[in-house]
């Protein structure tokens, strides 16, 4: 019995998946008539045929039936995994679907296509690679999906760090991996001394091509062509379908065999053939007008804040080599600004050479492969290596309408934060439950957080007429946790009262 | 002696294998019959009106591997593309405008063939990948040039002045053919199914008529195919989508 290994790169955008077994490692192809890509839009449509039967079709399939069907069509689903309870109705299906059950399901059909060259009595070993926001219990949710489709999952990894493993060999070297995606972008500092991988720091925004390409329907094509747009798509849920649109115009003129500076594309939606037309001058001047620039740097400068504070004083000077991933990086905008952070020499002679990569790749689509590739190759080297990572994400509390800043999970043990008074009334129309998100924002947002879990207060405990106080610890015993209590101010008494405490595990 | 006895099970599989054979042979014959075609300089008569339209672009499945794991036959099986003689002699018959533009669409797809050719590299992937790794580059070469340009333009005029391009389009074929590509049959008026939407990208028409929904209207290209060999020796091939209007009820 052999073990075969996948990396599964679960995108917002595109699914990607790579075999590794002890001879090579090779790219699975996810489309049933393969077009000749390694990736399949991460989009199922969940069909009725005459019988009554169900077909769950993914990637372009999906794309394709679901604009005849919109209503039996998810796409987005890594968002709305990031959702506390999402739900959509199905009509197919005459019923609601959950997030869980979408990406089981998605994962079965992966799993299908994987297991199509294994042997009898192979196994299919997964590492799964998730974005650096996504919390503990969506990690897990990913890895009882995958499981329950038939593969062995061996671990759900940061989709920046398992980049790292897609070089050949792992040298000594200090690495910032940009991983420039679909949904996220996710930025690892990642030293590499001898065996041992350590990331220092790592940080997300939720950043991404999908961002980009509501910008460019809602800021460029819209205020354009709202007309031509609609009469294309009168359809409930037109939006999906335009940000469709505003995607496959941006992807092919970025494409790499593309060499115009603008894209027109004829619509038969009205009486008249129209055109609509878009140039990367357009789109330029629109990342920089919605600050995309200064997002990226201010992230990239908090990471290198972060390191000055290491013991080590690390800096941007210690830089070997600047990974650059993720389709949205075919932008050059982007690519302009990481030369301009980075500067350029360091930048041209490292970021976008992926020749150790190709090698281990054997040069397949190699820039968009190296997070599942590198995810297969971390589950080969696991045992061998010693990894080490801090993410720096923000624990953050909601109530009602509003979510309130909490902690660094890498605050030192012990620290505590201020305390935010509660309003029993506010408490009482929550059901007494107090939910807890994770961000990388000071100022969060439901839009950029995403739920971690929720901590049930007991009602009987509390008066009306009082405003009790809580507070979020960080706790360092063994395991990284985190306390949620929850304390009472007597008149004329100088200290609290506890009334009740709940403990949080957080991932290490 | 006993004589050898056959299982009905056993039976029952070598029919199968003989049918599989006997669709070979069939799809071998039509593609040497294609190849053989004489090259005419002269446009033939205009489509009759009994045979679809998609029916003249439909190229018959070959199981052929074009490409295969050997290396010192790739180079000559790839050259055969560079050799497209037939639709230079058919457009230099037939000056036009039209036939202009073709020559410009053909002698983009020529150059970018030469440089594939000139760039190949066969030591870097392994022998079992060959097939895979060469057959998805050369593919690629065919998708804008001939498949998203040459062919949807001689598909939209076809409406207009037939015979050229009935003539254009036989010479067209018969290079595809040579170049190791075949088509998916598919035909307008019938209700696409799940495959179908596996198979091509569709674009919406809209209609008041219920029961038109999700009737293919019109097949602009049909989706085109290669066959190559996977690391584990099996046949699969490569699809480039076609593109195909589609009523939706509204």
């Amino acid at each position: 019995m052999a073990q075969v290994l996948f990396g599964i790169d679960f995108g917002a955008c595109n699914l990607k998946c790579v075999r590794l077994n002890d001879k090579k490692i090779s790219g699975v192809r996810l489309h049933t008539k393969d077009d000749g890509s390694f990736h399949a839009p991460n989009a199922i449509c969940y069909s009725k045929t005459k019988d009554g039967t169900i077909q769950k079709v993914i990637g372009q399939a999906a794309l394709n039936k679901g604009a005849f069907e919109p209503e039996n069509l998810i796409v987005g689903l890594k968002r709305k995994l990031e959702q506390r309870d999402w739900r959509q109705f199905i009509p197919a299906l005459n019923r609601e679907v959950t997030a869980p059950e979408v990406v089981e399901d998605i994962f079965k059909r992966i799993y299908e296509i994987a297991k199509g060259n294994l042997s009898k009595g192979d196994v299919a070993c997964a590492m799964v690679t998730v974005p650096i926001i996504f919390t503990k219990s969506q990690r897990q949710m990913i890895a009882k999906a995958a499981s329950n489709a038939g593969f062995k999952v061996d671990g759900v990894i940061n989709e920046a760090f398992a980049a790292i493993f897609s070089a050949k060999s792992l040298n000594d070297s200090f690495n910032v991996v940009f991983d420039f995606g679909g949904s996220t972008l996710d930025v690892s500092i990642v030293k590499v001394t001898g065996n041992e991988v350590h990331e220092l720091a790592a940080a997300g925004l939720h950043l991404g091509g999908l961002d980009i390409d509501r910008d460019i329907l809602n800021k460029i094509l819209k205020p354009k062509y709202e007309t031509i747009l609609n009469a294309a798509w009168d359809i409930v849920n037109r939006d999906d379908f335009q940000m469709s649109f505003a995607q496959s115009l941006k992807e092919a003129i970025y494409a790499d065999d593309y060499n115009d500076e603008t894209c027109a594309v004829g619509i038969a939606a009205r009486k008249d053939f129209d055109k609509i037309i878009l140039s990367r001058a357009e789109i330029d001047e629109l990342l920089e007008r919605e600050g995309y620039a200064e997002k990226i740097n201010a992230l990239l400068d908090e990471l290198f804040d972060a390191l000055a504070e290491h013991d080590e004083c690390f800096d941007k000077s210690d830089v070997t080599k600047v990974w650059a991933l993720g389709g949205s990086l075919r932008i050059p905008y982007f690519r302009t600004l990481l030369e301009n952070y980075f500067g350029a020499e360091l930048f041209a002679a490292n970021a976008y050479d992926f020749e150790d990569v190709e090698d281990f790749l054997n040069g397949l689509e190699n820039k968009y492969l190296a997070v599942a590739g590198g995810a297969a190759n971390f589950l080969k080297q696991r045992g061998q290596v010693t990894t080490i990572n801090a993410i720096p994400y923000r624990v953050s509390f909601a109530l009602g309408e509003k979510i309130y800043p909490g902690l660094s999970k890498n605050s030192p043990a012990g620290f505590e934060t201020m305390y935010k008074p509660l309003k029993v009334s506010e408490l009482e129309e929550e059901a007494w439950k107090i939910e807890l998100y994770q961000s990388f924002e000071d100022e969060a947002s439901f839009e950029d957080s995403a739920y971690l879990a929720s901590v049930q207060l007991d009602s009987t405990l509390y008066n009306e007429d009082e405003t009790p106080l809580l507070r979020l610890k960080m706790m360092r015993d063994g395991r990284l946790r985190l306390r949620v209590s929850v304390q009472r101010t007597i008149d004329g008494e100088p200290d609290l009262i506890l009334l009740e405490q709940h403990f949080l595990r957080l991932e290490d | 002696m006993k004589a050898p006895t056959t299982t009905p099970f056993e039976v029952q599989a070598l029919q199968a294998e003989v049918s599989t054979l006997k669709q070979t042979i069939d799809a071998l014959r039509k593609q040497i019959t294609l190849i053989e075609l004489p090259t005419p300089t002269t446009p033939p008569e205009s489509p009759t009106p009994t045979k679809s339209l998609e029916e003249y672009f439909f190229l018959p499945e070959s199981q052929i591997v074009f490409i295969p794991n050997e290396r010192t036959k790739i180079p000559a099986q790839i050259k055969q593309a560079l050799n497209a003689s037939g639709i230079e002699k058919y457009l230099a018959a037939n000056p036009s405008d039209a036939s202009k533009k073709f020559q410009k669409l053909l002698s983009n797809h020529l150059r970018d063939v030469k440089k594939f050719v000139d760039k190949l590299r066969l030591s870097e992937p392994d022998e079992s990948e060959l097939s895979e790794v060469i057959t998805t580059k050369y593919f690629k070469l065919f998708h804008r040039t001939i498949f998203d340009n040459m062919l949807v333009a001689i598909r939209r005029g076809f409406k207009g002045s037939d015979k050229f391009y009935l003539g254009l389009l036989a010479e067209v074929n018969k290079y595809l053919s040579r170049c190791g590509i075949y088509s998916v049959n598919m035909k307008s008026g019938k209700q696409a199914e799940i495959e179908d939407y596996e198979n091509i990208t569709p674009q919406i028409v809209k209609t008041n008529d219920q029961s038109l929904s999700e009737t293919i209207s019109d097949i602009e290209r049909l989706p085109y195919r290669i066959n190559y060999l996977d690391e584990f020796g099996e046949q699969k091939f490569l699809q480039y989508a076609g593109v195909a209007s589609i009523y939706k009820a509204v």
